[in-house]
């Protein structure tokens, strides 16, 4: 059962201890965090559940984290969700471009620390929603 | 030989009237003469050994002049011979090779080079041979095409220069090339090249530099769980000492493990010639002001004090984050690492017309003189450097020199063994 004051958070990393790791940080923020392990069932997942935001990694089975990107961009509600991209730095010249084109951001998995980005996560919705309380409906 | 036989014709008939002369005197000898005759017989006999002589020194004149004929006649036939001899080697040498004239233009390729090109031995007379060589896009660091016809012009040899090679069909292939100035019987410049096929080892190399580079990537993921993890742990609460002691080594090794995988990963892109320098506008106090920040804490765990100086505030420079940062931390992270406790380590940044110039130096355990030349290259470590400081994988200058050649700069130093080593690189404030 979703909890209305709080954010859903959708965690796409096929990497088992990243995604752990993700879910339990924003857990311990009062998240309620939502995850998967390949990109198919990220995008399924994000269609159907509606999260408040997205953490896309890059390289992933099934789906990579830039095609999700893409067909997330042509649904209707898809196309405003907020995501910030991870990656490792080889795909950097890749996304970039295509990252920030789309208004979103990207992390660097291997240099950023998990409190930095859960402080990214924080911030980016507080400034999309004027606070870190979901607004009524 | 016409004279010759004239020649010998008129010995002969003089050695034969000798002869008659000879017999006439002994003759007269015999049978009493009178002394008039024998006045004359003399006479005879004197103009007969002349004539001996003069055929004697005749036939020598011959045999001189047949030898000499015959040395000449030889000499031709060892010249054609040896000239066959060289042009088969030339022809049917396996190493492609191809003549040229003082502009480049082919005037004659032997058989290796008419199959390296693909077409047959004539095909290209009159091309130039320069017109083969195509830049790659990729690599930006394969040899300076355009210099090669300059550096022949002016007499220079050229050495195993790595190049990429267009063939009239289209295939790219990659070689090896080595030409030579020369000249021919008529003083005019010819040029000799040698091509050598080194496409496959080409792609073995980078075969190798991709698996490090792919294999590097890969261990980013698990390196970054291990981190995240640590934090949680350190975050969790309720630990001992002891292990919130095991955990900090922990994260170390994990810290160590990250700073070696961008290493090798730096190395790769750099021998793949993969890096695209990307240049931005760059204030410079913040810029090394930043890289200095990074060894605070080392430097201040071992007592050491870092000097620096600065451009002022506002000063600007055009270049490569990226590379300058490999440039400066790599140097001063040796500086603080090879300096024993309560020495000191200096970082000084000034600008010259349209130069940078950076000095970091230190009072470490400096360089011994045997180990200085090899500094530069992959791998090396000097002998005290090993013994002294295990930490090491000796990448981190080869990174620095060729980082620094990508940004066009120089790099050089003075060290001695004991006493500290002075690094000072030179590049340009406002890259291309």
């Amino acid at each position: 059962m979703e909890d209305n004051q709080t954010f859903t958070i959708l965690i796409v990393e096929d990497d088992t201890e990243l995604r752990e790791a993700l879910t339990t940080a924003l857990t311990y923020e009062k998240f309620s965090v939502l995850a998967a392990d390949n990109g198919a069932t990220g995008l399924g997942m994000a269609l159907e559940k509606h999260p408040d935001m997205i953490l896309l990694d890059v390289i992933m089975p099934h789906m990579d984290g830039l095609t999700v990107l893409q067909k997330l961009r042509e649904d209707s509600w898809g196309k405003e969700v907020p995501v910030i991209v991870m990656t490792v730095l080889d795909d950097l010249e890749k996304i970039a471009a295509v990252v920030t084109a789309g208004g979103d951001e990207y992390v660097i998995k291997s240099e950023i620390t998990l409190g930095s980005l859960v402080a990214k996560v924080k911030d980016r919705l507080a400034r999309l929603n004027g606070g870190l309380q979901k607004p009524h409906k | 030989m016409n004279s010759g036989s004239g020649m010998r014709a008129l010995s002969a008939s003089f050695t034969l009237f000798f002869l008659l002369c000879a017999g006439a005197y002994f003759a007269l000898q015999y049978y009493t003469v009178p002394t008039e005759y024998l006045k004359d017989a003399f006479y005879i006999a004197s103009f007969a050994v002349i004539a001996l002589i003069t055929a004697v020194f005749h036939q020598s004149l011959l045999i001189s002049m047949s030898a000499q004929s015959l040395a000449r006649h030889m000499t031709k036939e060892m010249l054609i011979y040896s000239r066959e001899f060289f042009s088969e080697l030339y022809r049917g040498s396996p190493v492609p090779y191809v003549v040229t004239d003082n502009d480049g233009l082919i005037e004659s390729i032997n058989l290796a080079a008419a199959r390296f090109f693909g077409v047959s031995q004539d095909a290209l007379d009159g091309k130039n041979i320069y017109s083969f060589f195509v830049e790659d896009g990729e690599h930006k660091n394969a040899t300076d095409i355009s210099l090669i016809p300059e550096y022949f012009k002016r007499g220079k040899y050229v050495n195993d220069a790595e190049l990429l090679l267009r063939r009239p069909d289209g295939m790219t292939r990659w070689v090896m090339l080595s030409l030579f100035p020369c000249t021919d019987a008529q003083g005019s410049r010819k040029g000799m090249l040698t091509l050598v096929d080194v496409t496959k080892q080409k792609y073995v190399d980078k075969a190798k530099t991709e698996f490090v580079s792919l294999a590097s990537h890969q261990l980013r993921t698990p390196i970054s769980g291990m981190k995240w993890n640590i934090e949680l742990l350190e975050g969790s609460g309720g630990l001992s000492e002891t292990q919130s002691a095991y955990i900090t080594k922990i994260k170390r090794s994990a810290e160590r493990m990250d700073s070696l995988v961008t290493d090798f990963l730096s190395v790769s892109k750099l021998d793949l010639g993969t890096f695209v320098p990307e240049y931005k506008e760059v204030g410079m106090a913040t810029f090394f002001t930043g890289v200095a920040d990074e060894y605070a804490e080392l430097s201040a765990h071992k007592s050491i004090t870092v000097k620096t100086a600065f451009p002022a505030g506002g000063e600007m420079m055009r270049t490569d984050v990226h590379l300058l940062q490999m440039v400066t931390s790599n140097l001063l992270g040796n500086a603080v690492k090879y300096t024993n406790e309560g020495g000191t380590v200096s970082f000084f940044v000034s600008t010259e017309e349209d130069e940078i110039q950076i000095v970091i130096g230190d009072t470490g355990i400096g360089i011994p003189a045997a180990d200085q030349e090899m500094l530069f290259s992959k791998l090396f470590r000097a002998s005290n450097a090993r013994t002294l400081v295990t930490d090491g994988t000796g990448l981190g200058l080869y990174i620095v020199k060729e980082a620094v050649r990508i940004l066009g700069g120089t790099i050089s130093f003075v060290s001695k063994e004991g006493e500290g080593s002075t690094f000072t690189v030179v590049v340009p404030r406002s890259a291309r």
